[in-house]
């Protein structure tokens, strides 16, 4: 926006393609879709079925409404343009003042920042469905919202979480770092990496759209045939899945694209940094599994809309179609979940530890090692399913298996911090919980993989208490590592390592608390997502539940040092706070548009520090400054 | 590296038969099955390769988070510059794999023993050894289990009963939604699919009451879908059978044939 | 609307044509591979319901697809992919003619989304008639939808020809070569639809 544009009154300057301009397309849309719907339905196409619950209305307005959302935000101008034979471009409203934020913009830098607020709002609101969720399940009968909102709380979080959060990481923060971690000034595909953000949000408030359709009974799973006779609402979870899915799928792909192309000169694979190495995994995954999760809510889409019989038993379908699609999907999703974090906790070590990264080669070996075992191992969800009962070994084998390519990155971790001269600022506590938690959702997994011991916790809270010490243990604790580490980048302002410190005990202890005793309830008999248990299990369940506002309590603390932080105090962060070596962090605060004045030439890896290893020797002065 | 070695050496001697012999055998699910009693010793002896490993890196970081620690203000010290080991890699490499094929093989010795309480599906690839092992077939629905004994005339009953020390075969499949039928006391989990056989096998060791859950979400009253069956013994079983029999004589007449699979209308959903 | 290129050549952030081709390779090749995923869905729910039959009702007697609009699609999508394959090779080699071959790309292809959509009128069976049809609805309409998206990307080839027509030297789109192969691979999708849901 020239400065001509700023002096225009406001509400002119609200009027164009920004993020105003896409909710009212995006509403409109919606409606256009619903009446066009009854048209078909009320026409010509019988067959579709005559109860009063139109899902073609539905799903044809959530089609238009996200056209709309898309139009409106100005995605539609450039394809346009381009079938007029136009040149191609890569940048679009790159300069310019806050408006940049609502809109569509190229700048990688400001898209990291769009994502960190837009995932983090969907984030605090699957931790408050959380909260509801304990909260009902302080008694052992329901007493507060019921059967039926109960499951739909539980659908909200799981999806919310399983959905928004499989970009938590590389939204944000790849976005923003990557292209500064490799002296690249762009992303490969700009306009790709707008997009995904805002299909992300518009998938957020269609999940959420659900409660006026009377929300849906089957958690983020969503099993066929129970999805077939959910309510209404169900249509809200399949085109909000199947959008996070083309939203992953096109950050993935955008990423392995920029990692691959946009590299500095000098920066061989030998030298990328960890934290690069765990996008790319990540994006691999989520490029190849994402489609199949797409092609599978499509199906459930046709067998609700079209009377199609994918996953109707009686009907020539079956429902093992959707859960072999799913979790091949679902599996790789997981770790799409947990590899960023391991990219980010070897990212974080070194600087901390006051060491290199020890193990480059097998830490990268252990991350790909990762990626690549987790598409063989999906039938270890149907392990009592009664399907495939004689590939059992083969999947118990290549699950176990995982743990070694595991090992690799906690014996990179571990080794790290040998000999290292630890500074316990709130990143490196968060990285060092981490290990903690993993090794707990590791070591559980290991009795889920064993299938006479998952015989006993399938399906119960004990599988609940696994993924989240893996996911929440390990993913959100390296999403707050990463936080506190890279804002004073990103926002140029210094976080409160006191607030901070409080948050990271008040998080790690209540995290333990609520989770661990879900250990022994699923042991002793709770199955998941149940809204009434037996009443002995309830001193437990409170003990869990009151853990659960008090982590939720430690989240309000996070808050609370965001606003007195970036509101109040603003502690102007210098360009180099933690005296890091890597790339980014070589550059000014705030980040300029061309992010580098000059191509940066790269000669070393990022993780040069320490003295040479005299034994004996007093430690000498910092080594010579870093690349760049 | 010595005083860890030591430490590790000693709390793992410690703590291991603590664990394996004190704490393990409490736990759920008991022993009151064959296949429960397999799913209490896979737990020992996995708490037991666990406890080591966790008290290895428990001690590891323990030690390195105090002794590496920044003592001083002095911000620009630095760790010490080792970017690599390579001895350690192939021991490291060696170790975790060992322990991974041993879980492997260990895991599936224990599964061949009847598949482990598990649902397995139509044709059983871990069949129990044996002939007189007595169907019983689990029919779940939403939200309610019932079950059907196909060598006492096919009466359907409402409640599951077991004759202690037989050989049953449990034959579970659902007639609308996805279901597991859960008897956490029996070490049975099998999920019941519709038109699908799903057979798992238990066997009674003991008398005793046990809880049976749903546990695959199926709908909204779900965490409704429990009951309680019981393991009697021979002589009760045989008169509770037959007073079944007479009970629902009227309705076994109008029961469809018994078939390990039903396929009811497909419930299709207006468009 | 877009704003100027801000890289100059003298701090080495030229972008040259070898770049941003090396990007587009990139692009399309992992494009391609999602939509290989995608459509592998399809392709496992065939042959995985088929070798079920649940209640028999796979495939009822009477459910067969028309084949002549079968081969009518699958022909167009090859020759579309034909076209479009010669009209990159000829434009990477600097001769003229592309401009044309690739509108003809373009017209077959809208012509197999048309005929598809066709099919859908005067077919014999509705997606409620067993899993087989549930496949082909499913698997085809999918395929359709993709193919205009992949459409889009002919369309720009095409448009850059036309508005620059009759120019001396006037420069070859960018990505021409990694589109033409991704367009080739969509097609040999299409075909393999024909053989799975018509022949087998």
């Amino acid at each position: 926006m020239s400065s001509e544009a700023l002096a225009r009154p406001l509400w002119r300057r609200l009027i164009g393609f920004n993020l105003l301009g896409g909710i009212v397309l995006g509403v409109a849309g919606f409606y256009f879709g619903w009446w066009l719907g009854h048209q078909i339905h009320a026409e010509s196409l019988d067959f579709f079925g005559d109860t009063n619950q139109n899902d073609v209305a539905l799903m044809l307005g959530y089609v238009f409404s996200v056209v709309g959302f898309l139009i409106g935000l100005g995605f539609a101008r450039y394809p346009l343009a381009r079938m007029l034979g136009k040149e191609r471009t890569h940048t679009e409203n790159e300069h310019g003042g806050s408006g940049r934020y609502f809109g569509l913009c190229t700048d990688h830098k400001v898209v990291g920042v769009q994502y960190l607020c837009g995932i983090g709002l969907f984030f605090f609101i699957g931790g408050l469905n959380a909260m509801l969720i304990r909260a009902e399940l302080l008694q052992p009968s329901p007493q507060i919202f019921g059967a039926g909102n109960y499951l739909t709380l539980v659908g909200l979080h799981g999806t919310m979480m399983m959905g928004i959060m499989t970009s938590g990481v590389l939204g944000p923060f790849a976005n923003y770092f990557v292209p500064l971690m490799i002296g690249a000034r762009r992303m490969a595909f700009p306009r790709v990496e707008a997009i995904t953000f805002w299909l992300l949000m518009a998938a957020g408030a269609i999940l959420m759209t659900t409660l006026f359709f009377g929300g849906f009974p089957t958690g983020w799973t969503g099993y066929a045939p129970l999805n077939d006779q959910a309510n209404f609402g169900f249509d809200s979870y399949i085109f909000f899945f199947a959008l996070v899915g083309l939203s992953m799928m096109l950050l993935g792909l955008n990423m392995i694209a920029t990692i691959i192309t946009m590299r500095a000169p000098g920066l061989t694979w030998s030298r990328l940094p960890i934290f690069c190495w765990g996008a790319i995994s990540t994006s691999i995954l989520m490029v190849l599994a994402a489609p199949v999760l797409i092609a599978a809510l499509l199906m459930v889409g046709f067998d609700r809309a079209v009377q199609t019989s994918f996953f109707l038993s009686s009907a020539g379908g079956s429902p093992y179609l959707f859960q072999n699609l799913f979790w091949f999907f679902g599996h790789p999703e997981v770790y799409v979940l947990a590899l960023p974090g391991f990219g980010i906790i070897l990212e974080i070590l070194p600087v901390f530890a006051r060491k290199p990264l020890w193990g480059y080669r097998i830490a990268v070996a252990g991350i790909l090692g990762v990626a690549l075992l987790s598409f063989f191992v999906w039938q270890h969800h149907l392990f009592v399913s009664g399907l495939n009962s004689s590939l059992r070994p083969f999947y118990m084998f290549s699950t176990e298996a995982i743990s070694v390519p595991t090992g690799l990155v906690f014996l990179a971790g571990m080794a790290t911090l040998w000999r290292a001269k630890i500074r316990y600022t709130v990143p490196m506590l968060f990285c060092l919980a981490w290990f903690f938690n993993f090794f707990i959702g590791g070591a559980s997994g290991v009795f889920l993989s064993d299938v006479p011991s998952d015989v006993a916790t399938h399906g119960s809270f004990f599988v609940m208490a696994h993924f989240h010490y893996t996911i929440m243990g390990g993913l959100i604790f390296a999403f707050f590592a990463a936080i506190y580490y890279w804002v004073p980048k990103m926002f140029g302002v210094m976080l409160s390592e006191r607030l901070g410190k409080i948050h990271f005990w008040a998080m790690f202890i209540a995290f333990n608390s609520t989770f661990a005793p879900l250990f022994a309830l699923g042991l002793m008999g709770q199955p998941r997502r149940v809204v009434t248990y037996p009443s002995h299990l309830e001193p437990l369940n409170i003990w869990v539940s009151v853990s659960a506002f008090v982590l939720g309590a430690s989240m309000l603390v996070f808050l609370a040092n965001v606003v007195y932080s970036l509101v109040f105090v603003r502690k102007p962060a210098p360009d180099n706070p933690w005296d890091s070596r890597s790339l980014e962090w070589q550059t000014p605060t705030p980040v300029p548009i061309e992010n580098f004045e000059r191509r940066p030439i790269i000669d070393t890896d990022p993780y040069d520090y320490g003295v040479p290893p005299v034994p004996l020797v007093p430690p000498g002065p910092a080594e010579a400054p870093a690349p760049g | 590296m010595r005083r860890i070695a030591i430490a590790w050496f000693v709390l793992s001697a410690i703590l291991t038969p603590i664990v394996v012999a004190v704490i393990a055998p409490t736990l759920p699910p008991g022993n009151a099955t064959e296949a429960s009693s397999n799913q209490v010793f896979d737990d020992t002896v996995l708490l037991g390769i666990v406890t080591p490993i966790a008290v290895a890196l428990g001690v590891y970081f323990a030690y390195t988070l105090i002794v590496f620690r920044r003592r001083d203000a002095d911000p620009a010290e630095e760790g010490v510059a080792t970017r690599d080991n390579p001895s350690i890699h192939l021991p490291w490499l060696v170790g975790t794999i060992v322990i991974v094929l041993f879980l492997a093989i260990f895991g599936t010795v224990e599964l061949t023993d009847a598949g482990a309480g598990g649902g397995q599906g139509p044709s059983p690839a871990f069949k129990l050894s044996g002939n007189d092992v007595m169907p019983v077939q689990v029919i779940a629905q939403q939200w309610e289990f019932t079950y059907r004994y196909p060598t006492y005339g096919g009466v359907e009953t409402a409640h599951l009963e077991l004759p202690v020390g037989r050989k049953v075969e449990l034959h579970v499949t659902s007639l609308d939604v996805i279901h597991s039928f859960w008897a956490p006391k029996l070490g049975v989990k099998a999920d019941a699919n519709p038109g699908v056989d799903n057979v798992a096998y238990v066997e009674p060791e003991e008398e005793l009451s046990f809880e049976i859950h749903c546990s695959e979400l199926c709908g909204l009253w779900h965490g409704y879908m429990f009951d309680t069956g019981q393991v009697v013994s021979g002589e009760a079983f045989a008169e509770w059978i037959s007073e079944q029999q007479q009970v629902f004589a009227p309705a076994t007449k109008v029961l469809p044939k018994y078939s390990t699979q039903y396929f009811p209308e497909p419930e299709r959903r207006g468009g | 609307m877009s704003d100027a290129p801000t890289q100059t050549p003298a701090d080495g952030y030229a972008e040259t044509p070898e770049l941003h081709e090396r990007i587009d390779r990139i692009g399309f090749g992992l494009v391609g591979g999602a939509t290989v995923m995608f459509f592998l869905g399809f392709v496992f729910a065939y042959f995985y319901l088929r070798s079920l039959d649940n209640n028999s009702l796979w495939r009822p007697a009477g459910v067969e697809p028309p084949d002549g609009y079968g081969i009518a699609i699958a022909a167009a999508l090859a020759l579309s992919a034909a076209a479009f394959g010669y009209a990159a090779r000829v434009a990477k080699r600097g001769e003229s003619g592309w401009v044309a071959a690739s509108g003809l790309a373009l017209v077959l292809g809208l012509f197999a989304c048309v005929a598809q959509c066709f099919e859908y009128a005067h077919i014999p069976f509705g997606p409620e008639s067993g899993g087989y049809a549930s496949v082909f609805f499913g698997w085809t309409a999918l395929y359709v939808v993709v193919t205009l998206i992949a459409l889009w990307r002919v369309e720009t080839i095409f448009a850059v020809g036309l508005r620059h027509h009759g120019e001396v030297g006037a420069a070859v789109p960018e990505g021409f070569v990694p589109g033409a192969t991704y367009w080739a691979l969509l097609a040999a999708i299409g075909v393999l639809a024909w053989v799975v849901l018509y022949l087998l």
